[in-house]
């Protein structure tokens, strides 16, 4: 396969905090290729979030700290940039969007002004030319209102404010667009039509597209594959019709058990017992054992590593080892 | 989730054609329906107006000393009488108004800008750059204000410029530690976020972003600020600390008249009502700007 666009390999993010430390990402791998849209997805809390600003080189340091693997785009470890580089990057190559609308838009600037910022922050265009480009990019995220670019934020709704994020994020043509969580904040009819958006210029511009999510929804809908995250760990990877119809790892069993189901009738919707552990105080061996209906004794005192199960399915848990783990309990045989 | 969805170029047209209104405008126009708010404005306009053209209609000049006609009281020829020296107090009230206006203006900008970046370094980047700049705040305002003034004119030499010095240095902190305190909740804002993700440098961010959405707080607190320059000023000049004869400053007015004012009550009142008016206008003005630029008195 070609080099991938954007590699993360062993990478760990630790906070280092008055209470201790919290290993908020904690050796996570991903590939994003050309063109691919990749799904990030698990539990508020368990790394997403921290892995996708680590790629933007937005991570407050101190606290925060890398403590090892490297983050590649195009075979450029980004890891240690100096801000200036990273400045380079940041809107050219990489962009991102973000949960809230409402308010990752400046209240005092147009929206106008605040395109033409991004243009001209990376292109050297006259003012005149960046304004054209950005009427332009307002157009293709399908605003075509007249007189847009002299409005201001707060006088378009949720959606329309995410529509100009997406339009300044990708006015550059970033290779990656990275979207931690862009629907989140939005009502399901807004949603629907911000995805088909993004899928959209997937397709248009071959911009590679990381989505963050926790809304396995939205992953069906929108990706070719898909990275389950637990407490900082990567726990299972795949593409998404291998992950919806034979999830390997117990948590992302339990995730898609939690998905309430039209066609089947439940008297009560399935919940993953226990909670997250404390970041600070992992548990011994695998992180999900405390909460896991098939734990063994191993399992509590080894951490699994990330099993190859063929055709690029990869899953961190002890019942896929025939030798230590048993084979007979793997959860495979368990329906959801 | 599978049916097709609205994506069409046109269906997002729709909405509101309202007029689009720039803040700042936004904000005039409602300060044109403060009625405190205006009374203020209307007063410091009008003393601006006499600064600059008083001069030109006046039949005296401040300095002009007549020693026939000494401590007069009010009259058609002398409509605020005239002090010890014989000297026209109308004369020196509307010349003492350029005086306190621009030392009010200068000290005010000085301390605005400086204490604006400061806070900003300090809000933003935290870290050692905050503990520096909050202590050395912390420093200046453990002294009383007017005791830290006289000091530094004391270290400069008393004279109108110096006093000015020193009231832009003691209200810095002020300024200071209002911007550090707004920084600090702006830049936890998306957009700031959403800014770094652009890529924008550090000093544009703080400039282009940050600042814009932190400096109404500065603006009322410049504008309630220029009249305690203006009382801080006329203090200085009271204690002879700043403007130095035969400069018709109205602290120094003051202390001037505290020999006769039992005799000649008018070398005192024409220059204290002059303090108040300014202080006054200055304060409503604040006050209303205030009100209007505050979120939660809107509507």
């Amino acid at each position: 396969m070609a080099e991938p666009l954007l590699d993360i390999s062993e990478f760990r993010m630790y906070f280092h905090t008055e209470k201790g430390v919290v290993k908020a990402v904690d050796g996570v791998d991903l590939t994003v290729h050309e063109g691919e849209v990749v799904g990030l997805v698990g539990e508020s809390g368990c790394g997403k979030s921290v892995t996708s600003l680590s790629v933007m080189g937005l991570v407050p340091q101190p606290p925060g700290k890398v403590e090892g693997g490297s983050i590649r785009l195009t075979g450029k470890d980004l890891t240690h940039l100096r801000q200036r580089e990273w400045q380079r990057i940041r809107g050219n190559d990489i962009s991102m969007i973000f949960q809230e609308p409402m308010t990752s838009l400046n209240p005092v600037f147009t929206i106008g002004d605040q395109i033409v910022e991004a243009l001209q922050k990376h292109q050297k265009i006259s003012k005149k030319e960046a304004k054209k480009r950005a009427g332009e990019a307002l157009k293709e995220v399908g605003i075509s209102r007249k007189g847009i670019l002299g409005e201001y934020p707060h006088q378009l709704s949720g959606g329309m404010r995410q529509r100009v994020m997406i339009a300044m994020a990708m006015v550059c043509r970033p290779k990656l667009l990275i979207a931690d969580e862009p629907t989140t904040a939005l009502d399901v009819t807004i949603q629907a039509q911000i995805l088909d958006l993004m899928r959209r210029l997937n397709e248009e511009t071959g911009t590679a597209i990381l989505m963050i999510t926790h809304d396995l929804g939205v992953v069906a809908e929108m990706c070719d594959r898909v990275v389950v995250m637990y407490a900082g760990e990567v726990v299972e990877k795949a593409d998404v019709k291998t992950l919806f119809q034979d999830p390997r790892h117990p948590y992302t069993q339990g995730l898609l058990k939690s998905i309430p189901q039209l066609d089947k009738r439940f008297d009560r919707l399935y919940s993953i017992p226990g909670n997250v552990p404390d970041p600070r105080k992992m548990p011994e061996g695998c992180r999900f054992s405390p909460r896991c209906e098939f734990a063994k004794d191993i399992c509590m005192t080894q951490k699994p590593d990330l099993l190859d199960l063929g055709k690029s399915h990869f899953s961190r848990c002890w019942l896929h080892d025939e030798k230590k783990g048993d084979a007979d309990r793997d959860p495979i045989t368990v329906t959801t | 989730m599978n049916e097709p969805v609205l994506t069409e170029r046109h269906s997002v047209t729709e909405l509101n054609q309202e007029k689009v209104e720039s803040p700042f405008r936004e904000t005039m126009r409602a300060l044109l329906h403060h009625r405190s708010a205006m009374i203020g404005g209307g007063i410091i306009l009008f003393l601006i107006l006499i600064a600059f053209i008083a001069p030109l209609l006046l039949p005296f000049g401040y300095n002009q000393i007549d020693a026939d006609a000494r401590l007069q009281p009010p009259s058609a020829e002398h409509w605020f009488g005239t002090d010890d020296f014989g000297r026209d107090i109308f004369a020196r009230v509307v010349y003492g108004a350029r005086i306190s206006l621009w030392v009010g203006f200068f000290a005010i900008t000085g301390s605005i800008v400086i204490g604006s970046v400061l806070g900003l370094i300090a809000g933003y980047y935290g870290g050692w750059r905050d503990t520096l700049i909050s202590r050395s705040f912390d420093i200046l305002l453990a002294f009383p204000a007017i005791l830290l003034a006289i000091a530094i004119v004391a270290m400069l030499g008393p004279s109108l410029e110096n006093a000015m010095y020193a009231i832009a240095i003691i209200n810095i902190p002020t300024f200071g530690r209002l911007m550090r305190s707004r920084v600090l909740a702006v830049k936890q804002e998306d957009f700031v976020l959403a800014a770094q993700a652009i890529g924008m440098k550090d000093t544009r961010i703080l400039f282009h972003h940050i600042l814009p959405n932190s400096w109404t707080p500065i603006m009322v607190q410049g504008t309630l600020g220029f009249a305690t320059a203006v009382l801080e000023a006329a203090a200085l000049g009271f204690i002879g600390m700043g403007a130095q004869p035969p400069d018709p400053e109205w602290g120094k007015m003051l202390s001037d008249s505290r020999g006769f004012f039992q005799s000649a009550p008018w070398t005192m009142i024409f220059p204290g009502l002059a303090i108040m008016l300014t202080v006054l206008g200055f304060n409503l003005l604040g006050d209303g700007l205030r009100d209007v630029l505050d979120p939660r008195m809107k509507q």
